[in-house]
């Protein structure tokens, strides 16, 4: 259950409601009266910002990126406003230049960062744990485990931020952020800005006036470990049974609670600057100490340097969601016991996977159908649903590092090649919103650099993979309503690209598109080809006639099939022997012409013609086919 | 009430909404109740999932063999979350219900006897195809749950689901939603053994 929360006396609720973690920091980010939210979207703290949005009288925004947005929260808390921000776990990475210095100069009204930790990778390139942003930048964490805690966990938050002057790390993970519950709410409290302050030794970052602020840093560090010591966020559950104790935060105190109810816990809430002497008090009650973190060893080694024997990753696992049948076992392990062995399950036969795929008629498969078709080529990659063209068929991309990589990569091979590989074409993919967010530095030093290499900006209007959000280029704001609409070409050309060799195409004009590649991969020099076409999920995509396949003209070549398109399927399979005695094999397709919205990418590659509108008459009768 | 439930299927199928009735349900009900998601590249049609915890539970997390009930909008990811399912050993048999096109929704002889010994009970109905007669394939995942609210073991009665949709549903959408569920229980009315299908 929910922790007592301090300083904050939370007025009576005046209704419960079912609420996400991420909706339940919504709804308190609002109540705590900020006026300024700004997030980049990015699994799984998306829907914060999306719910926030929502709300009347604060100003929300989509920044172009999550340094972008922490920069927007420290200058609206300049003015004394309460101000938020939001990210995922790599998010914290771009923004940490801003917040490895923003901790000197504090907060002044109450300013809050919220990252997500995709704990998992369930839509991540890595796996991070933000809480050492808390000891590396001297910050306090408060990490809720559940939808009620981060509602008042966030309340708390701009209480903390402002009394301690000091930016506060809210830590959330997926089964936080993702997991529905019951929370009881609050009204919106104002919060007028007391206003902005001249004070440059503040505010100016120079080395002098950093220098300055620095001692100051450490002893509001000193300072908030003694608030963490006593905080009511962290306690202490004494328990019955003393043979093992635990130190958990977040979810996975609700793991341990779970599977050892009757465990000495201690549950931080206030995780940074932690709790040492509530440490010593628990170890002191147990036989054993078992240290549950979710996902680094931090607190573990830190437990251990201040002379605490405890377990931890020598029981658990290193990375990955923890559960009660993860914890459960390990126990059994440390004191000693064989684990029982797990009750009967019903164990599935073979089942295929089913990885994500590009949507039927997505734009990009036009892409990656043409870059299967061209020999001797590197492609870098970069981060959205494009990522996915490095898979099955297209196996288009040779590289996905971070947001933006894509540019600077392709330079590194350009420029670090050597014989073996001089005849190959560079091609750097990147996708408009992540162009935006990091792209464009990365494609001036193409330019500046000299570098020859091939853009291929996919602009399909939005941010796609994390659910269609707005972005500078698609002319409209986060609320939905118009907004200054910026030109990819222009910007493209003023990156130093020759107009020339700047060429917008139709991805699903293939002919075109085959043609376009062809020819600015035998340009020495950089060039972006701009393939506009709007995401199929956004308001923007127009639907056209199905299609389907005519089964007395289809030839079982399966040149449909290299497009990728998830509404295409394999009616029959057969091996036929060439009057030249090779045998090959051929499969018979059809398409799903309640998936199909046709695009008519499959159209271009059928040999046969097989592939024809459906006729209006034929649709319904289609459908019924059970 | 105590109650563990998975509810598979894929992306775009609406699992996402039928976890949202789920909780809705347990909210009228004033249970404590949590449904944890995992969505972000799924819903790109890829296998998704929401584990439903209602009642007095810390953790959001359903553990294999502890579900008691699987309620899956498609046969493949009903298979793929199978293990998550309890045997009889700890209590009685728990329910599992699959939208199958079929004849069954589980082919395989021995994955069905599997299941029998574990004394779980398979409903097993065409939602899609009653969605798409509706010319609303959309409402595959609530005709489904009208199906499967109208048999025993199920954790929530017919009128509860009812409810749910009435308190969750736009006016625009609410008749067909409620025409879903109702044909839905339609499809009980003839019911046949545990491992058998409701023809359509």
């Amino acid at each position: 259950m929910a922790a007592v929360m301090p300083q904050l006396a939370t007025p009576p609720a005046p209704s419960r409601l079912l609420l996400s973690g991420n909706e339940a920091v919504a709804r308190a980010v609002w109540e705590s009266g900020v006026r300024v939210a700004a997030a980049y979207p990015g699994t799984p703290a998306t829907e914060i910002i999306e719910s926030l949005a929502r709300f009347p009288d604060l100003h929300t925004e989509w920044s172009v990126n999550e340094k972008v947005s922490m920069e927007v929260a420290l200058g609206a808390s300049m003015t004394g406003a309460r101000a938020f921000c939001a990210m995922k776990h790599v998010g914290l990475n771009v923004a940490s230049d801003c917040l490895m210095t923003m901790t000197i100069t504090g907060a002044y009204g109450g300013l809050v960062i919220a990252v997500a930790d995709d704990v998992g990778l369930s839509s991540s390139q890595n796996e991070q744990d933000s809480r050492f942003w808390g000891r590396f930048a001297h910050l306090p964490i408060l990490e809720p485990a559940d939808s009620q805690e981060a509602y008042e966990m966030t309340k708390y938050a701009f209480a903390l931020s402002e009394q301690y002057e000091t930016p506060v790390l809210l830590r959330l993970t997926t089964r936080i952020c993702h997991v529905k519950a019951l929370v009881s709410v609050g009204e919106r409290e104002a919060h007028e800005p007391a206003g902005f302050i001249k004070n440059p030794q503040r505010w100016v970052m120079v080395p002098a006036h950093a220098k300055a602020r620095i001692p100051g840093l450490f002893q509001r560090e000193e300072t908030l470990r003694g608030v963490s010591e006593t905080s009511p966020l962290n306690v202490l559950e004494p328990g019955r049974d003393r043979r093992v104790g635990f130190v958990a935060s977040g979810p996975a105190y609700m793991h341990v609670k779970e599977a050892f109810p009757d465990a000495p816990i201690l549950k931080l809430g206030f995780s940074y600057p932690w709790p040492l002497e509530k440490m010593r008090a628990l170890a002191a009650m147990c036989d054993k100490l078992l240290v549950v973190e979710e996902t680094e060893l931090l607190l573990e080694t830190e437990i251990k340097a201040a002379g605490i024997a405890c377990h931890g990753k020598d029981v658990l696992p290193r990375m990955g969601e923890l559960s009660p049948q993860v914890l459960s076992p390990a126990v059994d392990r440390l004191l000693g016991k064989e684990p029982p062995p797990p009750a009967p399950a019903a164990t599935p036969m073979k089942v295929f996977p089913r990885p994500p795929t590009l949507c039927a008629s997505c734009p990009h498969m036009g892409i990656y159908y043409t870059l299967s078709q061209i020999k001797n080529i590197i492609v870098t990659g970069d981060i959205g649903c494009y990522t996915l063209g490095a898979g099955h068929p297209w196996n288009a991309l040779d590289s996905t590092i971070c947001m933006g990589a894509t540019m600077g990569v392709a330079l590194g091979i350009d420029k670090g090649r050597g014989e073996v590989d001089k005849n190959k074409r560079i091609l750097a993919v990147i996708g408009d919103s992540t162009f935006m967010h990091m792209g464009m530095q990365g494609l001036l030093n193409i330019t500046y650099n000299k570098g020859n290499i091939t853009v291929l900006l996919l602009d399909n209007n939005t941010t796609g993979m994390t659910g269609g959000q707005a972005t500078p280029a698609s002319g409209r704001d986060i609320h939905g309503q118009e907004a200054p609409r910026v030109s990819l070409a222009k910007v493209v050309e003023a990156l130093g690209v020759a107009v020339e060799h700047i060429r917008i195409v139709d991805p699903y004009e293939l002919p075109v598109l085959f043609k376009t590649v062809r020819e600015e991969i035998k340009h020495e020099g950089p060039s972006v080809i701009i393939a506009q076409r709007p995401c199929v999920l956004t308001d923007g995509f127009k639907p056209f006639r199905p299609y389907l396949v005519d089964e007395d003209k289809c030839t079982g070549c399966g040149n449909c099939l290299d497009v990728g398109c998830p509404a295409i399927h394999v009616t029959r399979r057969d091996k036929v022997i060439k009057p030249s005695g090779k045998e090959v094999e051929l499969a018979f397709a059809n398409i799903d012409n309640q998936a199909c919205t046709g695009c008519g990418l499959c159209v271009q590659p059928c040999a046969p013609d097989a592939i024809q509108h459906v006729a209006r008459h034929d649709i319904p009768i289609h459908i019924v086919k059970s | 009430m105590k109650s563990q439930a998975i509810i598979a299927g894929i992306g775009g199928q609406g699992v996402l909404f039928t976890a949202r009735v789920f909780t809705e349900m347990a909210r009228l009900k004033n249970l404590r109740v949590s449904g944890s998601q995992t969505f972000g590249m799924s819903q790109r049609g890829g296998s998704v999932m929401t584990h439903m915890k209602i009642g007095e539970f810390d953790s959001p997390l359903v553990g294999e063999g502890d579900a008691d009930l699987l309620f899956a909008l498609d046969c493949m990811e009903a298979h793929r979350n199978l293990p998550y399912l309890r045997s009889q050993q700890n209590g009685s048999g728990a329910l599992c219900v699959v939208n199958a096109p079929d004849q069954t929704a589980f082919p395989d002889p021995r994955v069905a006897g599997l299941l029998d010994e574990m004394g779980v009970i398979v409903h097993a109905c065409d939602a899609a195809a009653v969605a798409l007669r509706m010319n609303h394939p959309m409402v595959t995942n609530l005709v489904l749950l009208g199906f499967g609210a109208s048999r025993e073991h199920f954790p929530f009665t017919y009128d509860e689901v009812r409810e749910a949709i009435e308190a969750l549903s736009g006016p625009a959408q609410l008749a067909v939603n409620l025409a879903a569920l109702e044909q839905g229980r339609a499809l009980c009315s003839n019911s046949g053994s545990p491992l058998s299908v409701i023809a359509s």
